[in-house]
């Protein structure tokens, strides 16, 4: 599967500190490299971007300082393929 | 708080701890597209993408949880993110995308905003799939007890 949302990841990455300065602890839209809007609730945002956009990628991303890695022993030790996106 | 209690049975019927360690902590789930898209689907008149049927795994290891990407493909849910997770080989970026679990066992029904789009394929128990892999974003509503010598276990949500 191709990676999706580059472009919009690299535009969050741009104008982060602009939103951690307003937005902190909520999640921004961001569909191509347009700012939609910031949402309470990441269900709030899904629910604005099928609005707007319908089945279409559009970015969700939780406005916070650090971020997080998931992890997933599983995958890790190789017990479950995982192929990366 | 309905519990719900687990046993796996031997082909014979009976119950034996070692099925349990074989196949791991196991719940039949159904994944779907997310209310909201079938919502959308419904007012355009789209048909809705039939449910994928298979098991989920519950996996405490995890932080968040997965969904096999040739289920997410199937049912044509688009990405709404990117997450970091590490491998054996690093870090690598993968899609979230948003899904509707259904536990048809439990009566149980969840609506993700994102689950991480992950590699599955060919793990199987019997004839069914695992598609799910149940991370600590999703025990964090549950209630779950663990009873290796007694080869089940329960569940509360």
């Amino acid at each position: 599967m191709k990676q999706l949302l580059k472009k919009e990841l690299h535009f969050f990455e741009k104008h982060k500190e602009k939103y951690l300065k307003h937005y902190k602890g909520q999640f921004v839209l961001i569909k191509d490299t347009k700012f939609i809007g910031a949402f309470t609730t990441e269900e709030e945002a899904y629910k604005a971007g099928v609005e707007s956009f319908g089945n279409t990628p559009f970015l969700i991303k939780k406005v916070v300082k650090g971020e997080s890695v998931n992890a997933i022993p599983a995958l890790t030790l190789g017990l479950i393929r995982n192929a990366g996106s | 708080m309905p519990v719900h209690n687990r046993f796996f049975l031997q082909p014979d019927g009976k119950l034996n701890p070692n099925v349990l360690v074989s196949t791991g902590p196991l719940l039949s789930v159904k994944v779907s597209i997310p209310k909201e898209l079938a919502d959308l689907y419904t007012k355009e008149k789209k048909a809705i993408p039939a449910p994928k049927a298979g098991f989920a795994l519950i996996d405490t290891g995890a932080t968040r949880t997965g969904v096999d990407k040739s289920v997410i493909t199937e049912l044509g849910v688009q990405p709404v993110g990117i997450a970091r997770t590490l491998t054996a080989g690093g870090e690598v970026e993968q899609n979230l995308f948003p899904a509707h679990f259904r536990f048809p066992g439990e009566n149980i029904n969840i609506d993700f905003s994102s689950v991480l789009g992950v590699n599955l394929t060919g793990h199987k128990v019997g004839k069914q799939s695992i598609i799910v892999l149940l991370g600590r974003d999703v025990l964090s509503r549950f209630l779950l007890v663990y009873n290796g010598p007694g080869g089940f276990f329960s569940i509360s949500f």
